[in-house]
């Protein structure tokens, strides 16, 4: 394998959709939002911190929460599968 | 960035959301402080998968979706909005939030091929808890009776059918969700016809339909609870409307 292979293009390499979408559903609620506005609906931050009633900075700390429990998440899953 | 918010400012580097005066300094920074890159990092995974199950939905799916979020909060731009008007905005949000995860979730989950997609719809918010309490669209279904207490409710859009959802659990833990509609529910192939409607079994999962003049479709992984709503309507100890 590349070392230099980018790790989240790996990632995508061994994971479907499904598998991604059914990780998001194990998030709290705020922070699945927060991903399907931004994320999955192309919304900008600003956007979605209006639609969800919360300032700027609070939409984007939920953002990459979320964001890093997908990341590990799907990694666990992945090493799971592999060994 | 006068305080140091590793989680903030991850998501905000990789979204693209800083000024480019921001964005240097941030950059700075994170050549000292591993905190801050392991952040970044993890952020830029998690985005490019949850990218990657957006890609598993049309580009017209997104769009309609943006566009019903949008749509739900016409004030959003306005800075003097008051509070009462804003908590109004952001209720209608969430509710339109729900419709869209039913949408993008029909969209990515796939079934097979054989059920109509408002069934395969209606089996994706059942799976995956979708129903959660937003709003009261119309008086919700009373299963007490039938040992069943309410965890939430929600207007969806199963495929073209407009539905009211309801959401139950048992004391043990068993979950079912009733959709309601106006019209019946279309029949899948390899379901069988009853009386007023139709039954079956998919993916462990059991889906019964009937009705008068409102309609039902009840999805639980327990048959006992699809047979107690069936015995509750018969004898008249439910009511759907």
């Amino acid at each position: 394998m590349d070392p230099h292979e980018d790790p989240a293009e790996r990632a995508l390499a061994t994971l479907d959709a499904d598998a991604v979408h059914r990780a998001m559903w194990t998030l709290p609620e705020a922070q699945r939002i927060a991903i399907a506005l931004v994320d999955l609906a192309d919304m900008s931050v600003l956007d979605a911190a209006s639609v969800m009633g919360s300032p700027k900075g609070t939409v984007l700390s939920r953002l990459h929460r979320g964001r890093r429990a997908l990341a590990t998440m799907l990694t666990e899953q992945r090493r799971e599968q592999t060994s | 960035m006068t305080v140091h918010e590793p989680d903030r400012d991850a998501a905000a580097y990789v979204t693209g959301t800083m000024t480019l005066d921001e964005r240097e300094r941030f950059e700075a920074h994170l050549l000292t402080c591993e905190t801050c890159w392991r952040e970044v990092r993890l952020d830029r995974e998690g985005r490019a998968l949850a990218g990657s199950a957006r890609e598993a939905a049309p580009a017209e799916l997104r769009e309609s979706v943006r566009a019903a979020v949008l749509a739900a909060t016409p004030d959003r731009a306005v800075s003097s909005t008051t509070r009462l008007r804003r908590r109004r905005d952001r209720l209608r949000g969430l509710a339109a939030v729900a419709a869209v995860f039913a949408l993008l979730g029909a969209g990515i989950v796939a079934h097979g091929a054989s059920a109509p997609s408002t069934i395969d719809a209606a089996m994706t918010a059942y799976a995956q808890s979708q129903i959660e309490a937003h709003h009261e669209p119309m008086p919700a279904p009373d299963l007490g009776a039938l040992g069943m207490a309410r965890t939430g409710t929600t207007h969806i859009q199963l495929g073209a059918m407009n539905v009211e959802a309801f959401a139950y659990r048992t004391d043990a833990g068993a979950r079912m969700t009733l959709f309601v509609a106006d019209e019946p529910f279309p029949m899948p192939p390899g379901a069988t016809p009853t009386l007023d409607g139709w039954d079956m079994s998919h993916d462990d999962m059991h889906l019964m339909t009937g009705g008068g003049s409102k309609q039902f479709l009840a999805i639980s992984s327990d048959m006992a609870l699809l047979t107690s709503l069936q015995h509750g309507l018969d004898l008249g100890m439910v009511q759907l409307a």
